[in-house]
This record gives structure tokens, C-alpha cells and sequence, in this order.
């Protein structure tokens, strides 16, 4: 049952919750509503009275405590807690989309406010591995950033795609933090300084990520689904139509074991055992739920967690809160499950099987062929297959796709198009059985799609153009060839398998030309006798592709590369000019904005003076001119909000562009780029820029 | 020679006159033969209205009523300046001026605004004879600190802005920076000054630090403040300069942070050592903050440091007489006098602390002093304190004599219709005294007295309603005034009987 219940009757921001001792010793609940402000509610104090202003809103609030507002202007995108440095107190990260501010509530003062041009979506307060401090971390569109307690920039890199999410935990399990980011692409990521430890892909956006003990972490994505994984294998996963807000870890039921909570936009509530994903508490609220948070909130001594709904609906369970699991427990599941797989069997003994079931067989083969990795089943003799279930991730929509021909076939072609670069675990389950049976065989099957398998084998084209062959990495992997025809073997689909005659003495290397099904561009793998290996290609997200994958393959720690994209140099340096230009358009829009706000607030006061004095003729001129003003304020805005977008979307190309440089190195060679790059674009210098991409 | 002549008279300071030479010899020659006369007239033109924007900055009812920086609602109390009942934890109220503001040792920049809740009080309270407030601050500086641009120059302005190409002299740097004044204080365009400040920065690759505080003081003047506060900061960071420590406290001022303000000062005190200006605006935010003692700390360590710095002697003399040490503060405001400050606010402060020190013989001829040296705006502050003289003598007749010569002379002299009223109840006079007190409240609602006054009237003639609508504005006004507390859980217990 619910400790303490309470109501702000305010509208809360999804997501937008947090709580933070801001006296040292105190705790308080901070949250945003609309229109840039944010609530802090201080359980422990008494309202400050009692004048005429806040007589009315205290009458609404019917328990004891303070709410004070803070108003910081523009809409809030992120909101975090913590301590920066050795002061006891609290303080609050406020991320807008252009600057994060971080301000001492106690004290009314800013610690810093810093500029940040990529926005800030997610902040985090922690302390990593490599960094003797704590440090912000901020993740915005494309890049993380890292702060220490002064604002200064201590860190920088990209990430493909807008940061949704971030944690700190122990990854690995050598009791050192790593950082895990989350990014709309639906990709998650660990870092451990500038290595990338591990990263996988999601079915959709990633919603959050959240530490748990014994180097694990809970995530959320997009269309609803909840899983967590160990070390980098996921232990369980759950969907539910409806989207996940918060998850967080919290013992609820006092076992001693966190459980992981979650808070969903329909305002359920529920805990689950992070061991098997099984429900053991759940609670409805009647608005989505906008935060989960963990505090002390009753001065009891331990924290209590506390769930704030979206319509300003506060509630706070204790620790050691005794619950009706509404659901069956686990035992009861078992046991029914036990019996039906008995009743099955039943019904089967008392059917007789034909033998001709006896020695079936199923062949299936994985090829690439007209535009698509394809499947093919072809079953036994005399056999037809009545329908087939094919379930992989993030391939099809719905991830499940059901092939029922008319009319039972002995040959089936299944068609999978991945739309990245990625292997993906496929499971078919074919149903298998003669002509008009009613009882069929079930064949159930594992394959793992190769990662390229949307790239197919073709002769040497007959005609290369110039600018294909300007385009191109080099890189050193010194491995013998024998060792890369294995990676192509299982990381493309041949139709016969790839071989390097040992003996032969003076092979002139493996010379591969691919064509992409996706986009039908031409790419070329090249690898000579000393493991120089070349990929001429257009598209350098494939190159990079192929350089990490191989790289991972051949155990690679480090590695550099030469580049040349002629096409995407040509693009980012227009990136960067245009960035360069719009920055100097914004300067002088706001200071045009600004100049014309003074001249409406001169006219409103002048407009309010003509009020008092009744004089209606003034102030019918001063309305007028208002409205002209308006007029032309509203037009500025506009063309500055399109401004600015125009900004972004260039920075965040830059950031992207950045990036793929970097994915075609591995190690300090890859971080290097990104440094030298995040240098060069801040100074706005091209040609180190173009450097940067080339050479590392 | 004559190119020599204008740069001597520049030197000498006789700025209009070397504008003159300039001017000739600019129409003898194209403008591209004689650049240096072209930048020197420049400088002879900015020169001339070349003021102290720090020290003689002021808001604007604009700026005070609809900007709000505060990021804070409800602070905690000694963390903010604009809410000033969350911060009493000094002595106690002191009396206010006219326009609202609080009473201090000399009138500071940016304190002319008075904390008021609606539009038509921030609209009314400053519209008397001797407030002219400006409507907002980009208004004020060009209409009040800069005259010259007043004056129409015969064929036309000097340089003609909207001409100017501004990239091509940005890119020279010395051109730029006495360009980039004469914007800025001569022709008061921020937004041209802004323009050729952000290209002259770009053409030096942002290192020099003094572009760095123009851009700020441009952004600043636009009321950007954030974005102020980032050039300031980072121009601190090239180079440590007392004029843009000060300016960055400014920000933190106008963004009501004191507390940051007081962190950014401790800071540039670590580089200037006990500069006088930086710990005057010390003094100053703890004065707003109402912590006293730490104010007069700070005002001390001044006075150590320079002593014949005026705020600083003003500001201990007022702390000493409100502290009931008249003979301190006599001894203080003597020294002002010493130093040659001569002048009706003084001696009228001279004949206050005498009396109340006791030294009656000097009592009058200070009045007297103060009286022949006033102006139409201290005139009434002066009759009013003879009135006050008066009432503790006990002559009650001359006493109302003066304070009808204070309303003589400025007709909104909420105090003395006040102390009217007071007089009239004294003279049983209730109706007199009833619309004497309303007119007192509705000119100044900022004053708890005359709405206590009111209400213990109406309580005395039992009109317990009004009185305990009266009590509760001066409650808010003054929420620990003891008096008016009583009156209210008198007034409560009545409503609680019926």
C-alpha cells in the first residue's frame, strides 16, 4: 500500500523527475511542467506565508510542505541531481536545448551555465572509471559530452544519433564504471574512456537505460519492449503495446535484491524480478506515469520510492511495503504449465502417427539473390510445407513474419531484408506434412544471418568510373589472407566457400566485388599478400561497417587507416561553412529580436502610463503600433525557429560525418579523429578538418 | 599643422574644438587621404560624452516590470534582491524614498526601481516631479547620459551607419575600436555596434579580450543577459580586468544572484587585492541584502583603503544613525563635510544627527543651511524632518505648518500626509485624519505606517472590517511589525466571538 500520497494538481513533463538533497540533508522532489518551469518540493518545510499573493495556491495544497518554482524560460529537455564536488549539497542540472545550467537551489546561485550546442537530452551525474572526479555527462543530438564541476569541457565524442538515455554502471565487472549510452537510432553503446566496449542494436528508439547490480542493466525501447541484459547477454525481454516512461531498481518487497521498476505511459506501475522479468507487484494510477524516483522523502532513514503521474499525482511506497501480487506465483505458473504440456502429450498418444513422419527431412539453404537475403525450404519426400514462422528482430514490422501458401508446397522462398548491417539470430518454425494432413511435423530452427548478407557476389563490372576509384580506405590489419577469407566466409553469403590455397606461392591476394541490394551500388574488397586491405566504395557507413567488423573479428585493438571520401569531405566542409554562416545569422537575428523587444516593452509600459490616464486616443495609437510590432516580431521568430533548424540539422551532419570517420579506425586512431575533428570544426578550419577525416 | 593643432587641443581635452579642425580639414580632403582625421574626430566626438556606464547604470520601469531573469520564485531568505521579505535579518525597516527605495548611504546605480507588485504601482510611484524614471534602459542612456546626440550636426550626422561598411572595417583593427566607441556612446546603436563587434572578433579569431567585454557590454545593453555573462567570463579568462569583474557582478546582480555575485567578487579580489571597487559593490549587495553588519564590514575595510571615498563615509554614518549612535554619525557626515561635499542632503543629515545627539544649538542653523541650499527635490525631505524636530519638541502647531510646506512642495509626500493625519487624530479631527491616511496609502502602498494607521483608526471607531483589510496590507508590507500583529489577533478574536 501506498506510504504517503500527495497531489501537486500540476501538469508534469515525461521523464522530467528527479530528487536531490539540495540543504545536504534534505530530500526534495524536482520536477518540470510547462512552459520552462520546474517545481521543487520541499517536504520538510512549512510554507512561507502568508501574504495575500500565496494565500490562494496554498489553500489548494492540502499537506504540509513547500513548492517553489523555478523559472528558467525555455522548454526543459533534461533535469539531473547530484554533486559535483565535495560540497554535501545538492545541486540541479537543468538541460535546455541550446545551454545546461547548473544551479545551487539553496543558495539561488548558478554554478555555471554553459553553452551547449547540440542540446542537451539526457544528463547524468557520476563518477567513470578513468576520471578521478565527478563529472556531468550530457548526452545531446549525436554527441556525449563531459563536464567537470567548473562546466569545462573535459570530454567529447559522437555517437550515431540523438542520445536518448544514459547510465553508469559496472559493465564488465572489474568494479570501475562504464558509460552506456541509448540513442534514437536504437543502438546502445558502452564506453570505457574512448573504447568501445560492446554496442548492439535495438528494434526501435532506445526510452531508457537504467544500472542494475552484478553487471547488469534494464532497457526500454520505443514499441513498448522491456528487457535486461547480462554482461552482454539478454536475459529476458517483455512487449506490451504500451511505452515505457521510467525504469528504475528498487527493493520494494525488502528481499535484499533490487527489483527493476517500471513506469509506463498508461500509468501502470509494476515490478518485476530483474532474474526472469515476472511480475510481483503492479499498480494503476490514473494519468501516465511522468517519474520514478528513490528518496528519503518521510525522514524515516531509508529511501522510500516515489511515483509521480503525469497530472501531478504523487505517491510513495516504503522499502519493505507487504503487497497482494495480484498474478499467480511462480510455482502455480509452473505447475500449470506442466499440465498442459501433459495434455498435449495426451492428445498426441491418442492420435496415431503415421510413419511416414519417419525420416523427413528439411533442407534449407540461405542465399542472396534478386534484391534480398533469401530463404529457402525445401522439405522431404512427399511432404508439402503447409506454413512457416520466421521471428527475428527488427526485420520485419512486428518482428514475426507467417508464410501460409494456398496450397501446400514442397519449396519455399523466404524473403528477409535487414535493413542494417548487422547479424541478426533468425528462428523458422516450418510446418511440414502431406497434401490435406491434419496433423503436421514441426520443424523448429536456429540460423544466424550473416552481416552482409544484403550485399551480393558479382563479376568485375566492366566499367569502373573514375570517381568510384577515388574513393577508398586503406588500412594495415597484417593478417594473413587466410584468416580474412574465413571472415568473408561467415560474414557474407557465397554461394561456395571462399578459399586461399595454402600452398600456392605467389598469390596476388582476394579481390571481391559486392553489390549492395539496398541502394544497387557497387563496392570492391581488396586484400593483398601482406594484409593490406583496401575497400573501394561509395557509401562509407558500409566501409566502416566492414572495417569494425573485421576488426572485432581479427581481434584488433588498434588500427588506422587512410581515407579518402572526396564526396564526403565535399559535404561536411559545406556543413561547416554553412554552420559558420548560420551562426553569424543567428548572432545579428538576436540582436535584432532583442532590439525589438525593448521597443515592445516601451510601448506596452507607454500603453499601460495611456491606461491610467485614461486617455483612450493614445492608447488606441499605441495598440496599433503593438501590433505592428508584434507583427514583425512573430515574422523574426519565424525565420529565426527555421534558422536554427537549419543549424542543427547542419551540426548534426557534421557530428554524423565525424563519426563514420571515426568507424574506420579502431582505438586511439579512432579517438584521435574525433578529437582532432571536434578541433577543427570548432575552429571552423577546413582544411583540418579534411585532414582529420583523411589521416586520422 | 593643423592636423597637429586638433591633436593637441585633443589632448588638452578641449574636445569640441578639435572636432571643429577635424571637420574643416575633412571637407578639404576625400575621407580615404585622411583617415587619422577621420578616427580622430571620432575620438574627439566620443570623448565628449565618454561616461561611467557602470557606475551610472539604471533600469528601466520596462526592465524592472516585465524582464524577469530570476530564476528563483521563492528563494531562501538572504539569496535574493528582489524579494526583499525574505531577507529580514537585519536591524530593522528603514524608511524608503519616494520612489520605493530603500534608504541608503548615497542613491546607487540600478536602485532607483522599487519592488512593486502591479503595473499601475511601478507606473505611479516614479511619475512624481523628481523620479523621472526612463521607460527602459537603452532609452535612458541615450536620452539622459548622452545629450550630445541630441544635437542635429549641421550637414547631417558624422557618419552615416546605415553607409558604413561594416566588414571592411572591422577587419582593420585600429579603425575598429574607435569605430566601435562611437557606436556605442555616440550614436547609441547597439545593434551596429554589435554587428561590427562580432566581425572584428572573428577577424582576430577571438583572442582579444577586449572585443570580448564590447560584445558583452552590447549584449548586456540588449538585455541578453546570459549571453553577457559568457563574453565577461571568458574575457576574464584572456585577461583580469576590475572593469570586467564589475560588469560580470552586474550580470549576477540583474539576474538576482547575489550570492554568485559576492563568489565572482571574492574571486577578483584573489587578482585586485583590496580594490575599492570591487568592494564597494560588496558593500553594496550585502546593503540589498539587508545584512548590515557585513555591509559596514566591507564599507570599513573601504574607508581603510581610500578616505575620502564618499559611498563609503555616507554608508557607515547612516548605519551609525539608524543604530542609535547619533554622535558616531555626526562625526562621519563632518568628514564629508571636511571633504568639501557641501550641499542640502548633508546638512539636513547634520541637523538630524545633532538633535539627536543633543547639540540643539547646531539643530537650526543646520535646517537653515539645508533650506537655503535645497532644490525642489530635497525641499519637502527637509520640512518634514523640521516637522519631525518640531513634533519632539511638542510644538505640535509648527510641526503641522511644515509638513503642509513638505506637501507645498512636492504634493505626493506620502510620509507627511501620514504624520498629518497622526496630528489630526491628536486634534480629534477622525475624518480629516481617515482621508489623510487613505491618501498616504494610495500614493505609497510600499509604507506600512499609514495603512497600520488606518486600521487602528478604524479598529478605535469600530469599523472592524476595514481595519482588518487595512492591517493585513500593512502586515504585507512589514510582515513582523509587532503592532500591527496585535491589532490582528485582536481583530481575529472579535471575528472568532461573532
Amino acid at each position: 500500500m501506498a506510504a504517503f500520497s500527495l497531489n501537486i494538481q500540476k501538469h508534469i513533463e515525461s521523464g522530467l523527475v528527479t530528487s536531490g538533497k539540495f540543504d545536504g540533508s534534505h530530500a526534495c522532489l524536482v520536477a518540470a511542467t510547462y512552459g520552462g518551469n520546474i517545481l521543487v518540493h520541499s517536504p520538510h518545510r512549512q510554507p512561507q506565508i502568508t501574504s495575500h499573493d500565496h494565500e490562494q495556491s496554498d489553500r489548494k495544497l492540502s499537506w504540509s510542505g513547500e513548492l517553489a518554482e523555478l523559472h528558467i524560460g525555455t522548454e526543459i529537455t533534461a533535469l539531473c541531481t547530484g554533486r559535483l564536488n565535495d560540497d554535501e549539497r545538492d545541486i540541479l542540472l537543468i538541460g535546455t536545448a541550446s545551454h545546461v545550467l547548473a544551479y545551487n537551489i539553496e543558495d539561488n546561485s548558478d554554478s555555471f551555465y554553459k553553452e551547449m550546442s547540440d542540446g542537451a537530452r539526457y544528463i547524468m551525474i557520476g563518477k567513470l572509471s578513468w576520471l578521478p572526479n565527478q563529472v556531468a555527462i550530457i548526452g545531446g543530438n549525436s554527441s556525449v559530452t563531459i563536464l567537470d564541476s567548473q562546466g569545462a569541457e573535459i570530454f567529447w565524442t559522437v555517437v550515431g544519433g540523438t542520445v536518448t538515455s544514459l547510465a553508469i554502471f559496472d559493465f564488465d565487472g572489474d568494479d570501475e564504471n562504464e558509460l552506456i549510452t541509448g540513442t534514437k537510432e536504437s543502438e546502445i553503446k558502452v564506453y570505457k574512456k574512448d573504447n568501445l566496449l560492446w554496442e548492439t542494436k535495438e528494434t526501435a528508439s532506445i526510452n531508457t537505460l537504467t544500472g542494475l547490480p552484478n553487471r547488469r542493466f534494464v532497457y526500454s525501447v520505443g514499441n513498448g519492449t522491456l528487457g535486461v541484459y547480462e554482461m552482454a547477454q539478454r536475459l529476458w525481454r517483455v512487449k506490451s503495446k504500451h511505452r515505457v516512461v521510467v525504469t528504475r531498481s528498487f527493493d520494494l518487497n525488502g528481499d535484499g535484491t533490487p527489483e527493476v521498476i517500471t513506469g509506463w505511459n498508461n500509468g501502470k506501475v509494476d515490478a518485476r524480478s530483474f532474474n526472469n522479468g515476472e511480475v510481483i507487484f503492479k499498480i494503476q494510477l490514473s494519468a501516465g506515469i511522468a517519474g520514478i524516483v528513490e528518496a528519503d522523502y518521510r525522514r524515516i532513514g531509508k529511501s522510500d520510492l516515489i511515483v509521480v503521474s503525469s497530472a501531478g499525482e504523487v505517491r510513495g511506497y516504503s522499502s519493505s511495503s507487504t503487497m497482494d501480487t495480484p498474478e499467480p506465483g511462480e510455482i502455480m505458473r509452473d505447475l500449470l504449465a506442466k499440465k498442459q504440456v501433459l495434455q498435449m502429450e495426451l492428445r498426441q498418444r491418442g492420435a496415431s502417427v503415421p510413419n511416414m513422419y519417419h525420416g523427413t527431412k528439411l533442407a534449407v539453404s540461405l542465399m542472396t539473390s534478386n534484391g534480398a537475403a533469401r530463404v529457402a525450404l525445401a522439405s522431404g519426400p512427399g511432404l508439402f510445407i503447409h506454413c512457416a514462422i520466421v521471428f527475428t528482430e527488427g526485420v520485419f514490422e512486428g518482428e514475426t513474419l507467417v508464410v501460409h501458401p494456398n496450397r501446400p508446397r514442397g519449396e519455399l522462398e523466404i524473403e528477409l531484408r535487414p535493413p542494417k548491417n548487422a547479424p541478426v539470430d533468425m528462428y523458422v518454425k516450418v510446418c511440414v506434412g502431406p497434401a490435406g494432413a491434419d496433423l503436421l511435423q514441426v520443424f523448429e530452427m536456429t540460423r544466424q544471418l550473416p552481416r552482409f548478407c544484403m550485399y551480393q557476389i558479382i563479376e568485375r563490372p566492366e566499367q569502373i568510373t573514375e570517381d568510384f576509384t577515388k574513393n577508398s580506405v586503406t588500412a594495415e590489419f597484417t593478417e594473413r589472407l587466410q584468416r580474412i577469407a574465413l571472415w568473408l566466409n561467415q560474414n557474407l553469403v557465397l554461394p561456395e566457400e571462399f578459399e586461399i590455397k595454402e600452398n600456392k606461392p605467389n598469390n596476388e591476394g582476394i579481390e571481391i566485388w559486392l553489390r549492395g541490394m539496398r541502394d544497387n551500388k557497387i563496392h570492391c574488397f581488396m586484400a593483398n599478400s601482406t594484409g593490406k586491405i583496401t575497400i573501394q566504395t561509395e557509401d562509407i557507413i558500409f566501409a566502416g561497417d566492414i572495417v569494425q567488423s573485421l576488426s572485432l573479428y581479427l581481434g584488433l585493438r588498434e588500427l588506422s587507416s587512410e581515407v579518402s571520401f572526396p564526396a564526403e569531405e565535399k559535404k561536411m566542409l559545406d556543413a561547416l561553412e554553412r554552420v559558420k554562416e548560420l551562426k553569424e545569422i543567428d548572432i545579428r537575428l538576436q540582436a535584432e529580436a532583442a532590439n525589438d523587444t525593448a521597443l515592445l516593452k516601451n510601448l506596452i509600459i507607454r500603453l499601460e502610463d495611456a491606461r491610467i490616464l485614461e486617455n483612450i486616443d493614445d492608447m488606441r495609437k499605441r495598440l496599433v503600433q503593438l501590433k505592428n510590432v508584434n507583427a514583425d516580431l512573430i515574422r523574426e521568430h519565424e525565420i529565426r525557429m527555421k534558422s536554427y533548424k537549419e543549424l542543427t540539422a547542419n551540426l548534426k551532419q557534421l557530428n554524423l560525418g565525424v563519426q563514420h570517420a571515426a568507424r574506420l579506425r579502431v582505438g586511439k586512431s579512432a579517438s584521435n579523429t574525433v578529437a582532432q575533428c571536434r578541433a577543427a570544426i570548432q575552429d571552423e578550419n577546413s582544411k583540418a578538418l579534411v585532414l582529420a577525416i583523411r589521416h586520422g | 599643422m593643423e592636423l597637429f593643432k586638433a591633436l593637441n587641443l585633443f589632448n588638452q581635452g578641449k574636445y569640441e574644438d578639435c572636432a571643429t579642425i577635424c571637420t574643416n580639414l575633412l571637407k578639404k580632403n576625400p575621407l580615404n587621404q585622411v583617415q587619422t582625421v577621420w578616427v580622430l574626430k571620432m575620438r574627439a566626438l566620443t570623448l565628449q560624452i565618454y561616461v561611467d556606464d557602470i557606475e551610472g547604470e539604471e533600469e528601466g520601469i520596462a526592465e524592472s516590470l516585465l524582464d524577469n531573469y530570476t530564476i528563483s520564485s521563492m528563494p531562501r531568505p538572504g539569496t535574493s534582491l528582489k524579494n526583499p521579505g525574505t531577507s529580514f535579518t537585519g536591524q530593522y525597516l528603514r524608511p524608503k524614498t519616494q520612489s520605493g527605495r530603500p534608504l541608503t548611504g548615497v542613491v546607487r546605480p540600478a536602485t532607483q526601481s522599487a519592488m512593486s507588485q502591479s503595473i499601475e504601482q511601478t507606473l505611479k510611484t516614479p511619475r512624481t516631479a523628481m523620479t523621472a524614471r526612463p521607460i527602459t534602459a537603452s532609452s535612458s542612456r541615450s536620452v539622459r547620459l548622452g545629450t550630445a546626440s541630441m544635437l542635429t550636426e549641421p550637414g547631417g550626422p558624422f557618419i552615416q551607419l546605415s553607409r558604413l561598411n561594416i566588414s571592411k572595417y572591422a577587419s582593420q583593427p585600429c579603425i575598429a575600436k574607435p569605430l566601435f566607441e562611437y557606436i556605442y556612446y555616440h550614436e547609441h546603436d547597439v545593434r551596429y555596434a554589435l554587428d561590427l563587434a562580432v566581425q572584428a572578433t572573428q577577424v582576430c579569431q577571438y583572442k582579444d579580450w577586449w572585443w570580448k567585454v564590447q560584445l558583452g557590454k552590447c549584449y548586456y545593453s540588449l538585455g541578453l543577459i546570459r549571453d553577457a555573462e559568457q563574453q565577461f567570463k571568458s574575457a576574464l579568462k584572456d585577461s583580469k580586468t576590475i572593469e570586467v569583474i564589475l560588469r560580470l557582478i552586474r550580470v549576477y546582480v540583474r539576474l538576482d544572484q547575489p550570492l554568485t555575485a559576492l563568489e565572482t567578487c571574492k574571486k577578483g579580489l584573489e587578482y585586485f587585492s583590496n580594490d575599492v571597487n570591487i568592494l564597494t559593490e560588496m558593500g553594496r549587495i550585502f546593503d540589498s541584502l539587508n545584512n548590515m553588519s557585513m555591509s559596514l564590514k566591507y564599507y570599513k575595510i573601504i574607508a581603510q583603503e581610500d578616505a575620502s571615498h564618499t559611498e563609503a563615509i555616507a554608508s557607515i554614518g547612516i548605519h551609525h544613525f539608524y543604530n542609535d549612535q547619533p554622535e558616531l554619525a555626526l562625526r562621519y557626515y563632518r568628514r564629508l563635510l571636511q571633504m568639501g561635499v557641501y550641499n542640502a542632503e548633508l546638512f539636513n543629515n547634520l541637523g538630524l544627527c545633532c538633535f539627536y545627539a543633543q547639540q540643539y544649538d547646531h539643530v537650526i542653523s543646520c535646517f537653515e543651511r539645508a533650506i537655503s541650499l535645497s532644490t525642489d527635490e530635497t525641499m519637502a525631505d527637509i520640512w518634514y524632518n523640521v516637522s519631525h524636530i518640531a513634533l519632539t519638541v511638542g510644538d505640535i502647531t509648527m510641526a503641522e505648518e511644515c509638513l503642509k510646506l513638505a506637501i507645498v512642495s512636492d504634493n505626493r509626500y506620502a510620509l507627511a500626509y501620514n504624520n498629518l493625519g497622526v496630528i489630526q487624530i491628536r486634534n480629534g479631527n477622525i475624518t480629516a485624519a481617515r482621508t489623510y491616511f487613505h491618501a498616504a496609502a494610495n500614493i505609497a502602498n510600499f509604507l506600512y505606517e499609514p495603512h497600520f494607521n488606518s486600521a487602528y483608526l478604524a479598529y478605535k471607531v469600530g469599523d472592524l472590517q476595514t481595519s482588518y483589510i487595512a492591517v493585513q496590507k500593512s502586515l504585507s508590507t512589514y510582515p513582523n511589525h509587532a503592532d500591527s500583529k496585535t491589532l490582528l489577533n485582536k481583530l481575529e478574536r472579535y471575528f472568532t466571538y461573532m
